[in-house]
């Protein structure tokens, strides 16, 4: 999909008619909308969605409320976004509208029409082609956020990430099918026939039907949980942002970055350290616990040895030896029969051979290996202690430390500072309740989904015991069968994705980061950058802001690679345009040089959002060969400028006032520059 | 198309392939009608496991 303009009429902070006219240069691919914070950056962003699927990103407040308030003022009730696209060389136009009637609720308000010589052909099904375009769970992830980039990539946020791989993977169909099958197996079990052996069955799929339930109402609870940690993070990282910000606070919220940077780092090392206790212990245990029997089986050995028992003083090759040659070594005869030879023959039975000396040897160097490493192991086990010990000890001098800053800035009677930590201070709390609430809901349903599968083993068990209740065994078997194949087909495939957005996200970084970074993406989707001397890199840096920047990257590379694959169980890829908001924040300047020189290579088509304060002279200088069209969103307010400052932007040379006062609307005007 | 695993039912694919492309249907050309969908999955597990047959298909 190439993206030709947007057209907004009264949508939200877009008073009247506006329209944006994107770049489809193939070497100019860069469009840029220079707009300050509060204009209309992430309206901009949600129209495209709303147009295209009628949805908004979970960030976008009040989603229902559509029409411009001053439109309805004025006596307007409806809203509307057109884009124009061209998709595999012929032209498109998607049409939403919304406002109150039948009308704006019902299939008619989406269209989508093609162009043909000037005129437009409505499509039959415009959702069924959007979604043939741009598949619904895919178009997401070519928006990028960038305020949001390091709570996307945040640790407890795997849900997400993983999500979003199998979203550009085209995995929905495998899932759906997964899902109805589960569904389908249930309806079997429960319409399974009163039969003089169903009682058992009866009762287990009731516990079931309980434990289904009990699942449900978790897990709905801890997506509303979710929701509200994402919220929570989010107002955390806003007032981080605001304290930044603020000339009394910035050198404290500086220092708390500081710290916070280094407190992800000591929890990282007191994760490896608390581990590498555990699997010492794991690994070396036996040499602790095995102290007294390797003592006790040494002075055994030992005390037989002395005893001239242990090997045996007789030599079972040395006795046959003589009773072959019928003399004994002192020149006496020894026939065979005789009662001499009888009785050197009986030696054999205590006489030792090659194997129990061998034998011998081998236990005596297992003892002493035992003794040798039991002797090192207080040593590596107390360096180990040692190392978690001092993290811990970090730790809590780091939080110490973060604690002191926030009473400080509690006592800050300046530019609401203090109510802002005391504010910030309550959500903290709010975040550790929910993750405690979050851990306990998980426990439960693991223990559930446990005693559920038991069940559900031995209903199958029962009924295929029966006549009347066989056939439904036979159908859940398939059922199970079908959705194991798929899981298994779904682990793989999301596996060798993985692999494909790792070397793609490290050839991206390899590009725009100086240092030498390494990606970790664990198998549950834990990401952190590590420096190359293995440390974690704090994830409030502008390195990951990086990542979470060459990840949606990685991402629309894949999609793209993926446009024409064949596997009947995966949707293909796509080629879409990507749109970035504020993908510069927490990067120091050289790091937003070599991002926008990177960022015109990421998409064929490439639109970005920025403030004054990204859109620095450098980054521009850097992507001036590859802008195709410019644009300014300007924000009139109804009221007096009072004691506000002009808000200017120089741009091509001339002065552009992006606040107006005294404005005949409160709304976004854009202009192209 | 994917042949079957060592061990695995022949037929199993061709069950899941049919399985898919019911999914892509819906898919496409009929969202929102999850419970039509389902009923579709399960009658094709039942074409699949006719009655009086007594083959294992797990």
């Amino acid at each position: 999909m190439i993206l030709e303009e947007i057209r907004l009429k009264d949508f939200r902070c877009f008073f009247g008619e506006s329209a944006i006219r994107f770049s489809t240069d193939e070497e100019k691919n860069v469009t840029i909308i220079y707009a300050e914070n509060g204009v209309g950056k992430t309206t901009l962003l949600n129209a495209l969605l709303w147009c295209f699927y009628g949805e908004t990103t979970r960030r976008f407040e009040k989603r229902e409320d559509i029409v411009n308030h001053d439109a309805k003022k004025a006596g307007r009730q409806t809203a509307s976004v057109e884009v124009l696209f061209s998709q595999n060389g012929k032209d498109y136009i998607a049409k939403r509208y919304a406002g109150s009637g039948a009308f704006y609720s019902d299939d008619r308000s989406f269209q989508v029409a093609r162009i043909d010589t000037g005129s437009q052909v409505s499509l039959p099904a415009p959702e069924t082609f959007i979604n043939t375009v741009i598949p619904r769970e895919m178009a997401a992830h070519f928006l990028f956020d960038g305020e949001h980039a390091e709570i996307f990539l945040a640790e407890d946020n795997q849900g997400s990430i993983k999500k979003a791989v199998r979203d550009i993977l085209g995995c929905t169909l495998i899932e759906t099918a997964i899902d109805d099958l589960q569904t389908v197996s249930n309806q079997f079990r429960k319409q399974m026939p009163t039969t003089s052996a169903s009682a058992q069955i009866a009762s287990h799929s009731e516990r079931i039907e309980a434990l289904t339930l009990q699942i449900e109402s978790a897990n709905e609870h801890i997506g509303k949980l979710e929701s509200a940690h994402a919220s929570t993070r989010q107002q955390i990282h806003d007032i981080d942002e605001k304290l930044r910000n603020t000339a009394a606070a910035k050198e404290l919220q500086r220092s708390r970055d500081r710290l916070a940077g280094q407190l992800i780092k000591v929890e990282k090392r007191q994760k490896d350290f608390g581990e590498e206790v555990f699997s010492w212990l794991g690994r070396n245990g036996r040499y602790i616990v095995s102290k007294k029997i390797t003592e006790e089986t040494f002075d055994f050995l030992d005390e037989k040895k002395n005893r001239g028992r242990i090997p045996s003083p007789y030599n079972e090759e040395f006795v046959k030896d003589v009773l072959t040659a019928e003399e004994c070594i002192c020149g006496a005869p020894l026939p065979v029969g005789s009662p001499e030879a009888q009785k050197v023959a009986s030696l054999l039975l205590k006489a030792a051979n090659q194997v129990m000396r061998d034998r011998v040897t081998k236990v005596r160097a297992r003892l002493a290996n035992l003794r040798t490493e039991r002797l090192k192991a207080p040593a590596e086990l107390a360096t180990a202690t040692k190392r978690l010990a001092d993290a811990n000890e970090e730790y809590g001098v780091i939080e110490a430390q973060l604690a002191e800053i926030s009473q400080k800035l509690k006592g800050i009677n300046l530019e609401d500072i203090a109510e802002r930590e005391q504010r910030r201070d309550e959500l903290d709390r709010d975040l550790v309740r929910i993750n405690r609430e979050i851990g306990a809901l998980r426990t439960g349903i693991e223990n559930a989904e446990r005693e559920k599968a038991k069940l559900d083993n031995e209903i199958n068990a029962l009924a295929q015991q029966d006549v009347q209740t066989a056939i439904y065994a036979r159908r859940r078997g398939l059922c199970e069968a079908l959705k194991g194949k798929l899981e298994i087909q779904l682990i793989e495939e999301e596996k060798s994705a993985k692999s494909v957005l790792r070397a793609s996200i490290k050839k991206i970084l390899d590009a725009t980061s100086r240092k030498a970074l390494r990606l970790r993406m664990s198998e549950s989707y834990d990401i952190s950058l590590v420096n190359a001397d293995g440390t974690a890199v704090a994830k409030s840096s502008g390195e990951n802001q990086l990542l979470g920047l060459s990840f949606t990257a990685a991402l629309v590379e894949f999609a793209k690679n993926r446009e024409r694959a064949e596997d009947y169980k995966l949707l293909p890829g796509t080629i879409a345009p990507l749109v970035l908001d504020s993908p510069f924040g927490q990067l120091d300047p050289d790091y937003r040089q070599t991002t926008a020189e990177y960022i015109p290579e990421m998409a064929q088509q490439v639109v970005l959002l920025l403030s004054k304060s990204q859109g620095s002279p450098e980054v521009l200088a850097e992507l001036s060969d590859r802008i195709g069209a410019e644009f300014v969103l300007i924000r009139h307010n109804r009221e007096p400028a009072g004691a506000k400052k002009p808000e200017t932007r120089m741009l091509k040379g001339k002065e552009y006032r992006t606040a107006l006062f005294e404005s005949n609307f409160d709304g976004t005007e854009v202009v192209e520059v | 198309m994917q042949e079957p695993a060592e061990g695995e039912q022949p037929g199993t694919e061709a069950v899941v392939q049919e399985l898919i492309e019911l999914e892509r249907q819906y898919y496409f050309e009929k969202r929102n009608v999850k419970t039509e969908r389902q009923r579709k999955v399960r009658e094709l597990i039942e074409r699949h496991t006719p009655l009086g047959e007594a083959a294992d298909d797990s």
